[in-house]
């Protein structure tokens, strides 16, 4: 074998293990949902077990409240989305286009918060939703989730916008727009890549937590999607096949999410309106 | 269309010195106005403030009737075209170039009838459908001037249009501009730094250094009476030569040559105390092989093609000459330098302020 060939295979044994850690756990709870009966473990390698059925993907859907906690989610998720892109859209315009005081210590602020584990900042975060009355109702976790994500969005507007040349924003004022109209007809439209991936962001982020949801939500009826398929695993039993084909139908509107965006997820959007 | 008035414009970023340091300038209704300068002057701050991107820090700016100090950009009807040309990426040359129209609340069918008329102009016909991606240098400079017309605006703000194009294209371009003013006069403030544009293209010019106006005047005005060193070296390519001179018993003296020709008298009463400067254009100067004159020996022959740039040194200092045709001589050639005074300009050596009136009574040479 050919130094260079030996390189090649090398190289791609290594992204092959690490292809194979990435699907490996997905694939084993296709597997799992599929599994007649809670078997967690079998001595079986088919991926596709004997006597297969959809009966747990029907059980989550019918029998337990997976639908209850499926809208609770996407009243949650999509309300963190929308308040995070808009508040991230403006705040990172104002960051990247004006100088003012605090400017410089407020995007420092906004790092030091995603410094700390997001544990750390659970009780701070309980106590000050508990003065406001807001334990234990969706808002409470809203507001939780758009704290959260918000200081990566900024960051990640603010940079978008600072790449996108200034001059186009003051062509739209000279041609009779006000600035927040040289914001929206021009600076936002072309801010689209990173809109998507502020929005993609904020709603994973809500879309997929636990812990907080954990410690803010104890009401059955406002429980999400991870709490609720956490309340699967009971104390002497966990349903296993149910569990997983719960995750399953969690991924979905995901990937359907990322598929839908991804078309705008491109770069070069800017290219050709300034020299350059 | 109105005349852009402006008077003792002051405008300081932060706490340094201001860039503007009390701008008075009135561009005439239907002007080209030329504001060149080097980099830092001062011209570009000086667009921006009439187009109200920034605000003065005193002074006033009065577009025809109107004091627009404290108007926001989108009511002072001006129309600006960038360097980058600020071109909007995502909507198409039509839709570029309707853009302010759109913003105005015209109507569609007058939209329409308005971007058509101005693409036609502009021999944009073609392009309308296209993304300013699609489109070349030239193009998209044509694209955003259409943007400008399309409006029918009080003025026109260039700000350095032409420097991001090749050297073909930016000649042509040249001659589209001011084939456009000629024919839609609408007053121009035009911003460059390169003073062939300056020359070529402005009904006048204002020449700016460090924030303040160095002279108005018509092109050749500057040309033949630059106000002081600055514009006479600034104003012509290659610059105007400048020596130190004196005085040698009434008559001109400049390094080890004496001229016999005399000196005005303003300058005989000033450069008594002290020496002043000689400026002389390279082609006013002839290059001879008599002994006469000021003695020089060539260090460099830019052939040029019509003419020959000839770099010398002098006593007095290194000076270039331009003569027409190919240059018969060569490198380390002696030879002798000899001038018109009536040509000459002189300069105060402190403040550079132009002397008399430049032409030598007694012009014998």
């Amino acid at each position: 074998m050919t130094k260079r060939a030996l390189k090649s295979a090398l190289r791609h044994g290594a992204l092959a293990l690490f292809t194979l850690a990435t699907i490996y756990p997905i694939v084993q709870v296709v597997s799992i949902s599929l599994r007649p009966g809670d078997r967690l473990y079998t001595t079986s390698l088919a991926l596709i077990p004997e006597g297969a059925s959809l009966d747990a993907y029907h059980a989550i859907l019918f029998d337990k409240p997976f639908l209850l906690w499926m809208r609770n989610s996407l009243i949650v998720s999509v309300s963190v989305t929308i308040i995070g892109v808009a508040l991230a859209a403006t705040a990172g315009y104002a960051f990247a286009r004006f100088r003012f005081p605090g400017r410089g210590a407020g995007m420092l602020a906004f790092l030091v918060t995603q410094m700390f584990p997001a544990t750390m900042l659970l009780l701070p975060l309980f106590l000050l939703l508990r003065k406001i009355g807001l334990v234990d109702a969706m808002p409470g976790l809203i507001i939780a989730y758009v704290a959260t994500a918000l200081p990566f969005c900024v960051w990640t507007m603010k940079g978008y916008y600072e790449s996108i040349p200034v001059e186009l924003e003051e062509a739209a004022m000279v041609d009779g727009t006000t600035r927040v109209g040289a914001f929206t007809r021009v600076t936002l439209p072309l801010s689209a890549p990173a809109l998507m991936i502020t929005a993609l962001f904020s709603f994973m982020t809500a879309w997929s937590e636990f812990m907080v949801a954990r410690v803010i939500i104890q009401k059955l009826g406002l429980y999400t999607l991870p709490l609720g398929l956490e309340s699967l695993a009971g104390t002497f039993q966990t349903e296993w096949a149910n569990y997983s084909a719960g995750a399953i139908l969690v991924c979905i509107p995901v990937v359907a999410l990322f598929l839908a965006l991804n078309r705008y997820l491109v770069s070069g959007l800017t290219l050709g309106g300034v020299k350059g | 269309m109105a005349g852009v008035h402006l008077k003792g414009i002051v405008k300081r970023y932060g706490k340094g010195d201001p860039v503007l340091k009390g701008i008075d300038l009135d561009v005439e209704e239907s002007e080209f106005m030329v504001l060149v300068g080097p980099s830092g002057c001062g011209k570009s701050t000086i667009l921006r403030v009439v187009s109200g991107l920034e605000e003065i820090d005193s002074g006033e700016i009065r577009i025809g009737e109107r004091v627009v100090n404290d108007a926001p950009p989108r009511e002072r009807d001006i129309a600006m075209v960038f360097q980058n040309y600020a071109l909007y990426p995502h909507l198409k040359v039509y839709d570029n170039i309707a853009f302010g129209l759109r913003v105005r609340k015209t109507p569609k069918e007058e939209i329409d009838t308005l971007v058509r008329e101005a693409a036609e102009l502009l021999n944009l016909g073609s392009m309308l459908d296209k993304l300013p991606k699609e489109l070349s240098g030239g193009e998209r400079q044509r694209v955003a001037l259409g943007r400008a017309i399309v409006r029918k605006p009080k003025a026109f703000l260039f700000d350095e249009p032409l420097s991001n194009l090749d050297a073909k294209l930016r000649v042509q371009m040249r001659a589209e501009i001011s084939a456009l003013h000629q024919r839609l006069k609408i007053t121009t403030l035009y911003v460059t730094h390169d003073q062939v544009e300056a020359m070529t293209m402005g009904e006048r010019i204002t020449v700016l250094e460090s924030g303040e106006i160095q002279q108005t005047d018509v092109p050749m005005g500057l040309y033949e009476r630059p106000a002081n060193r600055f514009v006479g070296t600034f104003i012509g390519s290659p610059p105007m030569n400048i020596l130190d001179a004196r005085l040698d018993g009434g008559r001109l003296a400049v390094g080890e040559c004496i001229f016999s020709a005399g000196v005005p008298d303003e300058l005989r009463n000033r450069a008594d105390s002290r020496g002043f400067l000689l400026g002389i254009r390279p082609e006013h100067l002839e290059v001879h092989d008599r002994p006469e004159g000021l003695r020089a020996t060539i260090d460099l022959i830019e052939p040029m093609g019509g003419e020959s740039n000839i770099y010398l040194s002098t006593g007095a200092g290194r000076v270039v000459a331009t003569m027409p045709g190919i240059a018969v001589r060569k490198r380390s050639d002696e030879v002798f330098l000899r001038f018109d005074p009536a040509a000459a300009h002189f300069f105060d050596s402190r403040s550079g302020v132009r002397l008399g009136e430049g032409s030598v009574p007694g012009r014998s040479g």
